[in-house]
């Protein structure tokens, strides 16, 4: 699975958004809840602290793969949802950077929430969480003071790399 | 997603011995969309090796590799010496640290991670490890991991 952590806050979302904004939040079910920051209880959580916040969340919405962009466009087209999607005006997909990628390509009228990083390949245990072993930048190792074979919890990775873990 | 390359088989086998008794592990998810894992391919992999006087003893077909969860209930044969990982690197070292008195042998190298579109029987790598830079952008037919030479994602 991708080991993915924050590079923004639920400040960050307030501050990109503007009160007029129709918004869908929408997150993968994979490596991203997997990680602890994305699925179905995060989404629903993410959406009620923006509804309090004044922000007008017209949709919430689950993509089994959000790197599938068929699943993605399938969203967007199917008589179920295409409306609701051709009225929003901000997409925040919590998902790694190939689902935000996804996003933005499918969803390319749009402004697109911008703020997960995935950093590489790893495990997952319920004793143990999540753990990068293999990172795609080389560099990371060194800035992490080295990966164990075992691979390094994400919460202590995120934490020296100055990163956010757990949902917005 | 992430994209493995197989190593060639005669490198696989040369991590063997001729008296392992060979369990296969085999990944349903990422490996098996790009043409790594799944059951055809570890049917292949015992067929070549039964072929060159191999014992294979199990195969666990497994629906994620990377989830140390799943192993709980795998078919793992505890007579197997030697684990062959169908999947990513990752996964190769999972099995490596669940089975700590069998051999883990890798059978792939990570490549990147992709993007994938079952419509149009393809998926694009958008993200590499170092040493892949070329393969940035290419797309490749799902399931077979075979290189395309034009884009439609």
């Amino acid at each position: 699975m991708i080991i993915c952590a924050r590079t923004k806050s639920y400040d960050d979302i307030k501050a990109w958004l503007t009160p007029e904004d129709k918004v869908i939040v929408m997150s993968c079910n994979i490596c991203i809840k997997g990680c602890g920051i994305g699925g179905r209880r995060l989404v629903d959580r993410l959406a009620k602290k923006l509804e309090k916040d004044g922000f007008k969340v017209i949709h919430t919405e689950i993509v089994g793969f959000a790197c599938n962009q068929d699943l993605m466009e399938e969203r967007r087209d199917h008589p179920m949802t295409k409306d609701i999607f051709a009225e929003a005006t901000a997409i925040i997909p919590i998902a790694c950077g190939e689902g935000i990628h996804n996003a933005s390509h499918t969803f390319h009228d749009k402004k697109v929430f911008d703020g997960i990083a995935g950093l590489g390949v790893g495990s997952v245990s319920a004793k143990e969480g999540p753990k990068l072993i293999l990172p795609f930048d080389p560099t990371l190792a060194e800035k992490l003071g080295g990966i164990p074979e075992d691979g390094i919890k994400l919460k202590d990775m995120a934490a020296k790399l100055g990163l956010q873990t757990g949902g917005f | 997603m992430i994209k493995s390359e197989m190593l060639a088989y005669e490198d696989i086998k040369k991590q063997l011995d001729k008296k392992d008794k060979v369990g296969i592990v085999t990944c349903n998810n990422c490996a098996r969309l790009c043409g790594v894992g799944g059951p055809e391919k570890a049917e292949a992999l015992e067929e070549k090796l039964s072929k060159d006087g191999y014992k294979v003893v199990s195969t666990a077909d497994m629906l994620v590799g990377c989830n140390y969860e799943y192993y709980k209930d795998a078919n793992v044969s505890p007579d197997a010496t030697a684990l062959l990982v169908l999947s990513c690197p990752v996964c190769a070292k999972v099995v490596e640290q669940i089975y700590k008195d069998k051999k883990a042998i890798k059978c792939a190298e990570a490549v990147g991670a992709f993007i994938l579109s079952p419509s149009k029987n393809r998926f694009k790598v958008e993200e590499v490890f170092q040493g892949h830079e070329a393969k940035k952008g290419t797309e490749y037919t799902l399931l077979t991991g075979d290189p395309l030479k034009d884009q439609k994602m």
